[in-house]
């Protein structure tokens, strides 16, 4: 048996074309090919879900269940089936950093187009104003801008400040040429049907087809539900996503002078006795599905580490709650809120009831979210779209200008760390950034809640991306369908 | 380095009777200073670091004001002291209370096998606060210590975390920063072997990057030799891997090691070695003949494998009432077939013919069946359903006499991982036959325990 020994293997591994992408099966239940899957999702996340299963991603982190475990050379926590390498475009008189070269397999005018995409706001089809992508809001926040050139095989980003987190910002871009060809495991067979297709820049997916559909209606029934509220699929099971979403007010910095939700207290007084008045827990119990409680942190866990927050005071009054009429010139203050969710609602109504016992009205403007000085205060919803903490505040803090204004923000976005290569110094830095708007009272952390979907317990590999984009490249029925 | 070994004993008594004992007897000490001398090295030199960058100098007040999945006190006992006595430079401890110094306050915790420390700097001298993190893998020492979670005892089967995998690496080309790790490798299947004559068997594990032996033993698990790369080759979405003892030579122990990809190897580890074996066919260590493994054959880009059994001169064996497509086979005493079917389903098939299902539940792809607890019934070892990706759990099932029912004995989860492989024989000096079971994290680390029958 032993005679047959050949030479030394001397071939790396890392030379492997082990597709990223692939399903890593180990002692557990390995997959099965075949079989179609219907998947509901909202309609903000249609083009996304359609989007992330026809095209590649540019990168995907490594070592999750997004795939593989061969680290793309230049991008230690990241993997890729389009980019081949990631490295520092190092000439004379160039500040290490601020120019890479992404060597790909893909055409480099497709790399380039896509790179472009996602790293600068593009305009869409039928609308007026520009899509800001997460990478661009990053970039704003830190004060970078990019140029992106397709050389020969080759495409080079340079910024006019170090960026070490290239790959972080190019997660899940995906790579769509200029003409809309699939580059993904998937094709768009009919409207609304996606068909295994070869040629992918992955490996190939374990379903046949997948019919993509919006919220269900009536007795419509799918295989895979994302929803915010209840789901038609009663017996099927709750997927979590790596990290909760976070409510959290934004106010603006002519809100917190004039201080209408009385958060300015000595030693922290006020801000404590409006959480207690504001019953997160019940409210997260209620509208939340019980996934989730009070928070008085922005990176929610999962995406930063439990860290030192300002203690609460050593006592602090109830808020008054007189529900009595007030007169209609009362003093207001108006409340952006985002559309179609019940927590979301649920906070703003709590919020006014909070307002009213300070004697002034809250007045909720819908579908504002975002846009600065529409409102005096921000309810939003944020899911961090990256688990990087410093990317994630940098993106969350890009896409409101308000803040951007603020001396602290200011000097805290200055921080080099935060773009920088070293992971622990950039979460030091996002921490710091993080503690400057909380300090600040720019934003007020109110509630962490679990994103979930709802996954028929027979189809197995579903996963959520991190900015909440269901992905079944690697689910297989394991059922026997 | 001499002075930060005084605590690391000291630190060993407290923890663990059989380190301190290991270092008394001169063995070598693991690492130069203790696990927790350095996580408070590290803390002290990255707040000096940063306090440097930020201007700021003076004495601090340290305080711990958060730990989150560790032992508060044994964090303040074990860590605050060091970490006081490690800040000696431009930030010094304060050891007044009349003056206004600054202020350290600290959050440990213990986040997905990460130990974390995220340290806030602050105080009247210091414009705005300053943010310090510093993160350590998880080792014994730091779980004793600082009072992780790390053994836990059902009945009388004891499951511990041996320690991290030393990471499965091929080097990359040069990467931008110099601190870049080189890639790690998805293990796919490990079996324990005698790589040195010893009582204690070796751990060999394959992966996508090779066959790589390593040593398991109290003070963690160490690299003793390999990897020892296969052939290049496409790898399919679904990334499987065998790895079965296929024989001995007076050189050492040949492994057959067969992958999703189409590989079919001989490995000799000891040599670094690698010769084709027979191709398309999948050893099975639960079926071991004299002359080696019997083996089914393999179908691309699926787990399920195919009969019939071959033994190792390719003679077929024609093995009544189990499945034509199963993921797993092993022969139990007598004439009687375990199996995990194509759909998961644990079954058996008795002397008689007659199949039964084992349990209501599905599981994992493999399965070993072993005598763990000495009561004369087998034991049979599997994961749980889970898909790559979810957490997963060890399951232990004692198999009835007559092989038509099985009863669980511990069903617990690791660290929250997958189970990567499971390997049975005998890992340390003692006569018990232990389990090891190899955690794949979230993070792509990996994480060795150990499960055995503690009477």
């Amino acid at each position: 048996m032993t005679k047959g020994l050949l030479v030394p293997g001397r071939v790396l591994v890392a030379a492997l074309v082990v597709a990223c992408g692939v399903v890593p099966a180990w002692a557990r239940r390995a997959p099965a090919p075949g079989g179609t899957a219907v998947v509901s999702v909202p309609p903000e996340l249609l083009e996304a879900t359609l989007e992330a299963h026809s095209f590649a991603p540019l990168f995907v982190p490594r070592g999750g269940q997004l795939g593989g475990d061969v680290a793309t050379p230049g991008a230690p926590e990241h993997t890729s089936n389009v980019i081949a390498e990631l490295e520092p475009v190092t000439t004379a008189g160039e500040v290490l950093g601020t120019s890479w070269r992404l060597r790909a397999w893909a055409p480099a005018p497709d790399v380039a187009h896509a790179v472009t995409r996602c790293l600068a706001p593009h305009a869409v089809p039928g609308s007026k104003t520009p899509r800001t992508t997460f990478a661009s809001a990053v970039l704003a926040a830190a004060g970078v801008t990019v140029e992106v050139v397709g050389r020969h095989e080759d495409v080079v980003v340079r910024f006019n400040k170090p960026v070490f987190v290239v790959a972080e910002l190019l997660t899940a871009c995906p790579l769509r040429p200029a003409s809309g060809a699939p580059t993904g495991p998937y094709a768009v067979q009919a409207p609304g049907r996606l068909a295994w297709r070869s040629g992918s820049y992955e490996a190939p997916p374990l379903l046949g087809a997948i019919e993509l559909r919006g919220p269900l209606t009536g007795s419509e029934r799918a295989d895979v539900v994302v929803a915010h509220g209840e789901s038609s699929l009663s017996a099927g099971a709750t997927l979590l996503s790596p990290w909760p979403d976070v409510i959290a007010l934004v106010q603006e910095p002519d809100t917190v002078v004039s201080d209408p939700l009385g958060l300015a207290d000595d030693e922290g007084a006020g801000l404590f006795s409006f959480r207690q008045g504001l019953r997160a827990d019940l409210l997260a119990a209620t509208w939340g599905a019980g996934r989730g409680g009070p928070t008085e942190a922005l990176l929610p866990p999962g995406v930063a580490p439990a860290r030192p927050l300002p203690p609460p005071p050593a006592s602090a009054p109830s808020l008054p709650l007189a529900l009595v009429p007030l007169p209609r010139d009362a003093p207001r203050v108006t409340l952006a809120v985002g559309a179609d969710d019940a927590l979301s609602d649920a906070v703003a109504e709590r919020l006014a009831v909070l307002l009213r016992g300070r004697r002034t009205l809250l007045e909720v403007k819908r579908g504002e979210q975002g846009k600065s000085g529409s409102a005096d205060v921000e309810l939003v919803r944020w899911r961090p779209p990256s688990r990087d903490a410093a990317v994630s505040l940098l993106a969350f803090v890009g896409a409101r200008a308000g803040l951007l204004n603020e001396p602290a923000v200011q000097k805290a976005t200055a921080d080099a760390r935060l773009l920088g290569a070293d992971p622990a110094q950039r979460l030091g830095a996002a921490l710091a950034l993080e503690r400057a708007l909380l300090d600040e009272r720019l934003v007020v952390p109110l509630i962490v809640v679990d994103r979930s979907i709802v996954v028929d317990p027979d189809l197995r590999g579903v996963i959520l991306r991190g900015d909440g984009v269901p992905l079944l490249d690697g689910a297989w029925w394991g059922g026997g369908r | 380095m001499t002075s930060a070994r005084a605590p690391w004993l000291v630190l060993g008594c407290f923890a663990a009777a059989s380190v301190c004992a290991r270092a008394g007897d001169g063995a070598p000490a693991a690492v130069d200073r203790g696990s927790v001398q350095g996580f408070a090295d590290d803390i002290a030199t990255a707040v000096q670091a940063r306090a440097a960058v930020e201007g700021i100098a003076g004495a601090v007040r340290v305080s711990v004001e958060e730990v989150r999945g560790l032992d508060g006190a044994r964090v303040r006992a074990a860590l605050l002291p060091r970490l006081k006595k490690a800040l000696d430079g431009a930030i010094t401890t304060s050891t007044t209370t009349g003056r206004e110094p600054l202020f350290l306050t600290l959050a440990i915790s213990e986040e997905q096998g990460q130990l974390w420390a995220v340290a806030v700097l602050e105080g009247p001298r210091v414009t705005s606060p300053t943010t310090i993190v510093v993160r350590r893998s998880v080792d014994r020492e730091l779980e004793a210590a600082l009072g992780a979670t790390s053994r836990r005892t059902v009945g009388r089967l004891l499951l511990e975390r041996v320690g991290p995998l030393p990471p499965l690496t091929t080097q990359t080309p040069a990467a931008p920063s110099a601190a870049s790790p080189s890639s790690r490798c998805p293990v796919l299947d490990a079996v324990l072997v005698d790589l040195d004559g010893d009582p204690a068997h070796e751990l060999a594990v394959l992966s996508v990057c090779g066959v790589t032996v390593y040593r398991v033993a109290e003070a963690g698990v160490s690299v003793v030799s390999g990897p020892v790369a296969l052939p290049q080759r496409l790898w399919p979405r679904t990334t499987l891997g065998w790895l079965v003892l296929a024989g001995s030579t007076d050189a050492g122990p040949i492994l057959w090691a067969s992958t999703s990809a189409g590989h079919s190897h001989f490995v000799d580890v000891r040599g670094g070695r690698v010769a084709v074996a027979p191709p398309d066919r999948v050893p099975l260590r639960g079926v071991m003949g004299k002359d080696g493994p019997h083996a089914l054959h393999w179908r691309l880009g699926s787990p399920s494998l195919e009969l019939p059994l071959l033994t190792p001169g390719g003679v077929d064996v024609l093995v009544p009432g189990v499945p034509s497509r199963v993921r797993d086979l092993v022969r139990l005493p007598g004439d009687a077939w375990l199996f995990v079917a194509d759909d998961g389903t644990l079954a058996a098939r008795d002397e008689g013919g007659v199949v039964s299902t084992l349990s209501p539940e599905r599981c994992g792809d493999r399965v070993l069946a072993i005598e763990l607890d000495g009561d004369a019934d087998l034991e049979l070892i599997t994961s749980s359903a889970s898909s790559p990706g979810e957490p997963d759990q060890l399951v232990v099932r004692r198999l009835s006499p007559g092989h038509e029912s099985s009863t669980v004995l511990l069903k617990s989860p690791l660290g929250g991982g997958s189970i990567a492989a499971l390997a049975a024989g005998h890992a340390d000096f003692n006569a018990r036959v232990d389990v090891v079971v190899i955690e794949e994290l979230a993070g792509g680390d990996h994480v060795v325990w150990r499960l055995e029958h503690a009477p």
